[in-house]
């Protein structure tokens, strides 16, 4: 069945990015009659692209039209640790910009955000070169916008079986997916240490829901698209009810240059470029950013005007500042007997008994979580690099066939210090495809995070020990060049000269511009945003349906 | 052309059938080390690399994975022939660097060894690689070549760990060898059901509290209906 993508001339609303937070506003807004286009620089490509197919979705490294550009790195980016160096180009940033966005590929981790993540910096104080702040909001503010989000987008889980979650209203609206054998590892090791292993939360289907397809185990999980749409990503949940209302257009191969302004300063439109580089002009009554912790900064430093002569929605000067990931430590561990970790969902439990530990007790401030998971990877486990073993000969290929069914990891995610300094700016030397400058990348860690990776990566051990492992393999501490989770650049406050949007995603300078994606988050939690970004979406198209009614916004 | 007949021990590169680009591989090195697992011959028409060029690289991956009584390798897996397409598709960047790098690693087998890569036995093969994988390139490693030794060496082993594990569709893992090799099935276009493995079959699911509403004051924020 083909669905309606009616061309639309005169927008209401000019949705920029299509992933986890422009879907969300563009089915919100077109469901309540509003005439939305959503924009994405990348193709519009369908389920039925997509395969089980390693090569495919962990390796490709050019743009061969042989090979879809599916690749979860493929826009350029340059990367450097500090401003005294000179960057170098880079792929360090995880983003897939096909319509649907990275939740076409994302390990689907659906957790929500604690009561005590909104309010850090009255609970925990501040922290020597770094800059923590409160939300705005707090957790009630999101709580309904998570159980939507939850409802509508389908995520299965297991409610009051993690200690730690914070109140609910309603259970998940599906069981959590079967429990693999790192799942059942996590229980086995969680019983023996006294921690709290419990199933994901997961934007994927353990029953039929929304008419698509539950789980088949397949094991092709995080990093391929679902072949079978049991994945609740934006491609097949909320694109497709958009485009149903008649009311929204996907204009794909659109890579937006510029959000223009009138005389007022107020969003007129944007400037795009289409496949062919030919510009084009778009109107609309208000903008919506969502390209996430690089590519909205980028694109409103991109928009400078005699009004903004330092780039849209910037006159506190902090587009672009205070980038945040998710730091992260793992260690792999060996077992005797097959695990089969090819098979299954990657991430089926969760420990969070060190969320957010007593600054005073543990030196550090913040937390993490535990995410033990598996992951079927052949070429990438055969590259793995192992000490004291070579990565070729007769020792490389034994080690490989011992152990590619006898391992799984223990992933630990934690917290990330908003810092000043780590930001993202306009490359000054290095264009992308459409001739516009990459995003440069500016991070380097606060040190409590190494003292939280060396607290992690011991949690990884002890529960690969706890549940039987005959050896384990951790990393060192380093210094991401990028992630997946890509946060706090447009950071969301009260105060117009220390944020750049206010409580409900509306830029402090522009009432009709919205940012909403991980860019508004002040601090990062955990692990995870997704779901956060979407409540954040969702919460935002009522305030722009309830503005727009009241005619604010015009 | 004509099928050409081998006796076990004859390959070497200088007998190389070259008949309108199309060369017949799967031959062991003279030496014979790999009897019991030969690979039967087969035929493959060179795309990207010359008749010299892939030989060698056929030759560096069976060192990289060697056949051996643990089972077959790279030349059952025919990873060359994933290594020569994939440089005139995803792997098309590679092309001037295997080149170069190919050019370079002649000009070190003859200076440390006086013969080419081919026409070392496979104990001098062994050592040529493990001179090459050391932090710092071997003196006798060309001074203006465009990447060390180490690096070379990493790039085609990285490309044959592609080709011995990705979807026979590019070219490599013939016959889902290096699948089989590990024990993995490959596509899974209808899934698995549980139990996937001894232990979460074994090991009993935690039994957890059952789930009760809030029943502290609900103090949720709606918009719009504040």
């Amino acid at each position: 069945m083909s669905l309606p993508n009616p061309n639309i001339r005169r927008p209401d609303v000019i949705i920029i990015g299509t992933g986890a937070a422009g879907a969300v506003l563009a089915k919100e807004l077109s469901t309540k009659g509003l005439r939305v286009v959503a924009m994405e620089m990348g193709s519009f490509l369908k389920t039925r692209h997509f395969d089980q197919d390693e090569l495919q979705a962990m390796h490709p490294a050019s743009n061969n039209p042989d090979h879809p550009n599916i690749y979860r790195h493929d826009q350029p980016n340059t990367y450097r640790q500090s401003a005294d160096v000179q960057a170098t180009e880079d792929h360090g940033i995880h983003m897939q910009s096909t319509v649907g966005g990275s939740t076409l590929h994302y390990t689907g981790i659906s957790w929500r955000l604690h009561e005590n993540d909104f309010k850090e910096r009255s609970l925990f104080g501040d922290l020597d070169g770094a800059d923590v702040q409160d939300w705005p909001i707090d957790y009630w503010d999101l709580e309904h916008y998570y159980e939507k989000a939850e409802y509508e987008i389908g995520i299965s889980g297991l409610a009051g079986a993690n200690p730690f979650d914070p109140p609910r209203r309603r259970p998940y609206p599906m069981p959590p997916v079967p429990r693999t054998s790192s799942g059942a590892l996590s229980d086995l090791a969680a019983g023996k240490l006294g921690w709290h292993s419990y199933p994901a939360p997961l934007a994927i289907n353990s029953r039929e829901y929304g008419g698509r397809s539950p789980v088949m185990n397949c094991g092709f999980c995080e990093s391929y698209v679902c072949t079978i749409q049991a994945r609740s990503s934006m491609l097949v949940t909320m694109i497709p009810q958009a485009l149903r209302t008649g009311n929204c257009q996907i204009r794909a191969d659109a890579c937006v240059r510029e959000i223009v302004v009138d005389e007022d300063g107020r969003a007129e439109g944007v400037i795009y470029l289409d496949k062919d580089l030919r510009e084009h002009r778009l109107e609309a009554r208000a903008v919506i950013v969502c390209c996430n912790g690089v590519h909205t900064p980028r694109l409103l430093l991109m928009s400078k005007s005699n009004l903004f002569p330092d780039g849209l929605a910037n006159s506190s000067g902090k587009v672009g500042k205070h980038l945040m990931f998710n730091y992260y430590q793992s260690a792999r561990g060996f077992y005797e007997k097959d695990l089969n970790e090819y098979k299954g969902v990657m991430d089926t439990r969760i420990i969070q008994d060190f969320y957010d530990p007593d600054p005073d007790k543990y030196g550090f401030f913040g937390g993490g979580v535990l995410e033990p998971r598996g992951d079927g990877e052949t070429i990438s486990f055969a590259n793995l690099n192992m000490p004291r073993l070579r990565r070729w000969g007769a020792r490389r290929k034994k080690w490989i066939m011992d152990n590619y069914t006898r391992y799984m990891v223990a992933l630990t995610s934690m917290q990330s210090m908003s810092q000043e300094s780590n930001t993202i700016d306009l490359d000054p030397d290095v264009n992308d495809k459409w001739g516009l400058p990459v995003p440069r990348v500016t991070y380097n860690v606060h040190p409590n995070e190494h003292k939280l990776g060396d607290f992690f990566r011991e949690r990884a051990r002890e529960l690969l020990d706890a549940a039987g492992a005959h050896g384990v393999v951790a990393s060192p501490n380093f210094v991401p060049r990028g992630d997946a989770h890509l946060m706090g650049t447009c950071r969301m406050g009260n105060d117009p000269a220390t944020s750049v949007v206010n409580k409900f995603n509306q830029a402090h300078d522009v009432d009709n511009l919205f940012i909403v994606d991980g860019s508004s988050f002040v601090t990062s939690g955990k692990s995870n945003p997704t779901l956060t970004i979407q409540a954040l979406a969702f919460r935002c198209a009522d305030y722009i349906v309830t503005q727009m009614a009241r005619l604010n916004i015009r | 052309m004509t099928k050409k007949r081998f006796s076990r021990r004859s390959f070497i590169a200088s007998t190389a059938q070259a008949t309108g680009g199309v060369i017949t591989l799967g031959v062991l090195s003279r030496t014979g080390v790999l009897d019991a697992q030969e690979a039967p011959p087969f035929e493959h028409a060179w795309q990207h690399l010359d008749a010299h060029q892939g030989r060698t690289v056929d030759a560096l991956t069976r060192m990289i994975m060697p056949s051996d009584d643990n089972g077959p390798g790279a030349a059952e897996a025919r990873v060359v022939v994933y290594i020569d397409r994939a440089l005139g598709a995803h792997r098309a960047e590679y092309r001037e660097t295997y080149e170069s790098g190919l050019a370079a690693f002649d000009q070190y087998c003859l200076n440390a060894h006086e013969a080419p890569f081919l026409e070392l036995d496979a104990r001098t093969q062994r050592r040529v690689l493990m001179g090459m994988d050391r932090p710092r390139s071997p003196g006798t490693w060309p001074e203006d070549a465009p990447m060390g030794a180490r690096d070379f060496l990493r790039m085609v082993v990285t490309h044959t760990m592609e080709g011995m594990f990705s979807d026979p569709s590019y070219g490599g893992n013939y016959r889902e060898t290096g699948w089989k090799l590990i024990r993995f099935p490959g596509r899974a276009p209808f899934g698995y059901d549980p139990p996937f493995s001894e232990f979460d079959m074994t090991i009993p699911e935690t039994e957890y509290p059952e789930w009760k509403p809030y029943d502290g004051p609900m103090k949720s924020r709606i918009i719009g209906e504040e």
